[in-house]
């Protein structure tokens, strides 16, 4: 997660005060970085992957499994190889990066170097996630597992933590988890904090539970300790903020404590960067049902599969009146969306692009807005960061305050960091060769590391497709939110159809079909995954088959082609259900064990026979099929 | 996209020879399906078919140049320009495949000369990185060391830099191989995988050791029958459809950005003559 600055953090009452400083300084930091950077060219091909781990403490004799919060004590060991590296007392580059995130339990991998664009390069992304793992494994204590969960099952019940702590933190003032849950570098619990308290409450997380044959309808959390008077806040649950029918969770670490799987990679130059953050922004709620890894919250199951309206909820700083519940007085304005979330406006300015497809509202801060323009950036452009500035900076640094604009972006960062969408257009660092890149953050971690190579591999080459073919995806950024809600539905990759762009070939448009109005071109309709994945007759012919026609098209050898076309065969089955979503292997799991009760109730029992599971298969101890089908490439 | 409301008359005089250009058929729909390892010809067919509508009833004017000597008629694609800026030229790597479909002797040479001097052309570029030959199955080895020759003079003079054969198998690659006046040894033999649980590892094996590397090979051998191009120019309005048109030969080109794994554009070039 972003910036790790050193300081002494501000407490909210005073950060609020610096918030137009750090606006400011932002934005002329980002103009400096912007005139610079505006015209490089033929950037290569480099892109990344981010994995994040749940660490995990087994007792094989009790059955019982713990998180474990030694990741600042695991991460020292794991980065030892980076800081040598850096102070030249080795010449080994490092095979990885590590760093640390929000959980105390969570530490996050990234390669060491860039992959580039070759398929060679493609087919190395396994073995990479696969020496990651044994590195993480070799830095922990042996009844210690990394585990690519997107997030524990049983966070936030009593007693899952080791060493144990009492739920009773004033930084996070949960009913659920501790403050020593969060990474201990002043940042988060910085962060958590001025979240609550610019809010004014603490946030508000329900998730729907799946009613099961047992399970109470009203369902009445029990396991919330309705009348503790600890803090002010307590009051909450009982006031309202816990749904009946949900599983209702109060602190960040529900959302930010999730594991995800993320892919950022460099354009060749501006232009090609925002259309493809354009291209894939209705590509994201797609890939989030497809990889969908999260149907259990706080030890129940949910009906829900995916985990971002969790984050969404988790960093929701807008105070009421931004909430629209009361009228406008203290703050600026009406915003309808928490800072995490899907994406607002499209950014590209290529002849594809239609007004009509930026159909939500805007809101964006006018004053940026008119300066951006007066320095020569385009309108879309301007809106984009002018939007992402509504937001108040949460975590400042009192020695950090004053900065060189011309050699800092730590003020522009503060903003762009904590804006969490589902695509994010990343300008260049100042004074540094690295270009302009795109990152791709809807998708969920998968348990194993042939799924998370072969759902990042399946990303980039869908760019290199969107490049090559010179696809065009566009629908109204109202129907992809439609498409962000249907992808958290249980089995929605079997059971749910999204909305998506009939014809994208830019090249065959009307003029080969006389008497076709230009409106039809831009048609959408409801598809199904398998569609959108595997084609349509007569309709879009799915992403698998373009990637297939791709490759068709280049000189790639047929020992990496077969490999790829093992990865592009299990998005293919788990687009058409042939293969089960992690989501609904966890769920059969739980649901088929003996101890489950048909309750919706994920015991500690049930949770380590789970994770147990989950770290079999991450090593090829277990090959579930209906998870990971067959493939011998 | 069917051209059934198409009027099927356009006039072109009588011509002997054909000389077709598809352009990017990148821009347009795929052909390839569910089974993306199957062999085939259909996106040269359907590439064939949009350029016909395309140059002949895409505007007012049908689109097509005619050289009265050698009556020879050119159907060039208007839609997207294929040059190559100069600038780029280091950036990409320029492929072509050029598919014997005719076997006569005498035509032999010429083919090769003929297809670099067009993609030459089209491309604007003077040398090409891979050149790749496809015969058909029942060609002589005579004839495929005459192609080969003639290619390896256009190594040593600079023009193509890696030449590759096509569905050569164990036994005929290491023959090749073996060949006492082979200069210029291939550098990529094209072939098809059926399945990928049974690659041909001794092939690759063979290749490994030589130099030799096998790539995918989407494409039937026969990539274009004078059955199938007669129909497309009857459908067209070009021949009446009791003319047959024998495709001479076909070059499949593509140009690809390395450094970013981008195809920039893919065709086709089709040669065919009248028959009486």
């Amino acid at each position: 997660m972003g910036l790790l600055s050193l300081g002494t953090p501000l407490p909210w009452s005073e950060a609020k005060e610096f918030a137009d400083h750090v606006r400011k300084h932002g934005i002329e930091q980002f103009l400096n970085i912007y005139h610079h950077q505006k015209n490089v060219q033929k950037q290569c091909l480099l892109w990344g992957d981010e994995i994040e781990y749940i660490v995990v403490k087994f007792n094989d004799k009790e059955k019982t499994t713990k998180l474990s919060l030694r990741a600042f004590d695991i991460l020292e060991i794991l980065e030892k190889p980076e800081h040598d590296w850096l102070e030249g007392i080795t010449k080994d580059a490092p095979d990885a990066l590590w760093r640390p995130e929000y959980g105390r339990y969570m530490i996050e991998g990234t390669p060491g170097e860039p992959y580039g664009a070759t398929f060679r390069d493609l087919v190395g992304v396994e073995p990479n996630m696969k020496l990651r793992r044994k590195m993480a494994h070799a830095a922990m204590n042996p009844d210690e597992y990394a585990v690519t969960l997107v997030n524990y099952p049983r966070l936030g019940c009593p007693h899952e933590l080791d060493p144990d702590h009492e739920p009773n933190g004033k930084a996070c003032q949960s009913m659920f988890v501790p403050d020593e849950i969060i990474n201990p570098h002043a940042r988060f619990p910085t962060l958590t904090a001025n979240i609550r308290r610019r809010r004014g409450s603490k946030v508000q997380i329900n998730m729907p539970i799946y009613h099961d044959i047992n399970t109470p309808k009203p369902f009445i959390d029990p396991t919330i300790s309705w009348d503790r008077n600890l803090f002010d806040h307590d009051k909450e649950a009982k006031n309202g903020a816990a749904l009946p029918d949900h599983i209702y969770m109060d602190a960040m670490a529900f959302g930010m404590g999730c594991c995800c799987l993320q892919i950022t990679f460099q354009a060749c130059n501006i232009d090609e960067g925002r259309r493809l953050y354009d291209q894939l922004a209705p590509v994201a709620p797609i890939m989030m049902a497809l990889s969908a890894n999260s149907p259990i919250y706080r030890g129940y199951l949910a009906d829900v599969d995916a985990r971002w309206n969790v984050i969404s909820s988790s960093v929701d700083d807008r105070t009421p009146e931004e909430r629209g519940l009361k009228p406008l007085a203290n703050d600026r304005f009406v915003i309808n969306k928490s800072r995490y979330d899907s994406i607002d406006s499209y950014l590209s300015n290529d002849a594809t692009y239609k007004a009509k497809y930026d159909d939500i509202d805007l809101v964006y801060d006018q004053a940026i807005y008119d300066r951006l323009r007066e320095d020569g950036v385009d309108d879309k452009l301007a809106k984009h960061v002018a939007h992402l500035f509504i937001r108040d900076p949460l975590v400042i640094f009192k020695e950090l305050l004053d900065l060189d604009d011309k050699n800092s972006s730590d003020h522009f960062e503060n903003l762009q960091s904590t804006n969490w969408q589902t695509m994010r257009f990343k300008p260049p660092p100042p004074n540094s060769s690295i270009g302009w890149r795109v990152e791709f953050r809807s998708m969920e971690v998968q348990l194993s590391d042939f799924e998370n190579a072969a759902y990042s591999v399946f990303i980039v080459l869908l760019t290199r497709v969107i490049l090559s073919f010179g696809l065009n995806f566009y629908i109204p950024l109202s129907k992809v939110d439609a498409n962000m809600k249907t992808a958290h539905k249980r089995d929605a990759v079997l059971n749910e159809k999204f909305y998506f762009r009939k014809n994208v070939f830019t090249a065959s448009q009307s003029s080969s079909r006389p008497g076709t109005p230009v409106e039809d071109d831009d048609e959408y309709e409801l598809m199904t995954m398998n569609e959108i994945v595997n084609g349509k007759d007569n309709g879009f012919p799915g992403f698998v088959p373009l990637i297939h026609s791709y490759l068709n098209s280049t000189n790639i050898d047929i020992e990496t082609r077969c490999k790829l076309s093992s990865y592009l065969s299990l998005i293919s089955k788990r687009a058409s259900g042939e293969l089960l979503t992690g989501a609904a292997y966890i769920r059969q799991f739980v649901m088929n064990h003996p101890a489950y009760k048909k309750d919706s109730v994920v015991s500690s029992e049930i949770t380590y026979d789970l994770v147990k599971r989950a770290d079999q298969i991450a090593k090829g101890e277990y090959h579930p099929t209906e998870l990971l089908g067959n493939f011998t490439a | 996209m069917p051209s059934q409301d198409y009027p099927k008359q356009v006039s072109v005089p009588e011509f002997k020879q054909l000389v077709l250009y598809t352009g990017n058929v990148m821009r347009n729909s795929i052909t390839s399906g569910k089974h993306w390892n199957t062999k085939s010809n259909a996106e040269l067919v359907q590439a064939i078919s949009d350029t016909l509508d395309t140059s002949l009833y895409g505007s007012d004017k049908p689109s097509f140049r005619y050289f009265t000597e050698s009556e020879l008629l050119e159907v060039p694609d208007l839609r997207l320009s294929s040059r190559i800026q100069p600038e780029d030229r280091n950036d990409v790597e320029v492929t072509a495949k050029l598919f014997y479909l005719d076997r006569c002797n005498e035509y032999q040479v010429s083919h090769i000369d003929k297809a670099i001097h067009h993609l030459q052309q089209l491309l604007n570029v003077n040398s090409i990185d891979t050149f790749i030959v496809s015969f058909d199955t029942e060609e002589s080895p005579a004839h495929i060391d005459k192609a080969w020759k003639d290619l390896e003079v256009y190594h040593e003079n600079g023009v193509i830099r890696k030449l590759g054969v096509s569905d050569f198998d164990l036994v005929t690659l290491t023959e090749f191989l073996n060949k006492k006046d082979l200069k210029v040894k291939p550098s990529i033999d094209q072939v098809h995988v059926d399945k990928c649980c049974s690659l041909p590892k001794d092939l690759i094996e063979l290749g490994k050791k030589h130099g030799v590397e096998m790539t995918f090979n989407g494409d039937t051998t026969e990539i274009l029958t004078t059955e199938a191009l007669s129909s497309l120019l009857n459908k067209h309005g070009l021949v009446t459809d009791k003319t047959n048109v024998k495709p001479r030969w076909v070059l499949k080109y593509n140009v690809f950005f390395n450094c970013r794994s981008v195809v920039a554009d893919k065709g086709y070039i089709v040669v065919g003559d009248v028959l009486n």
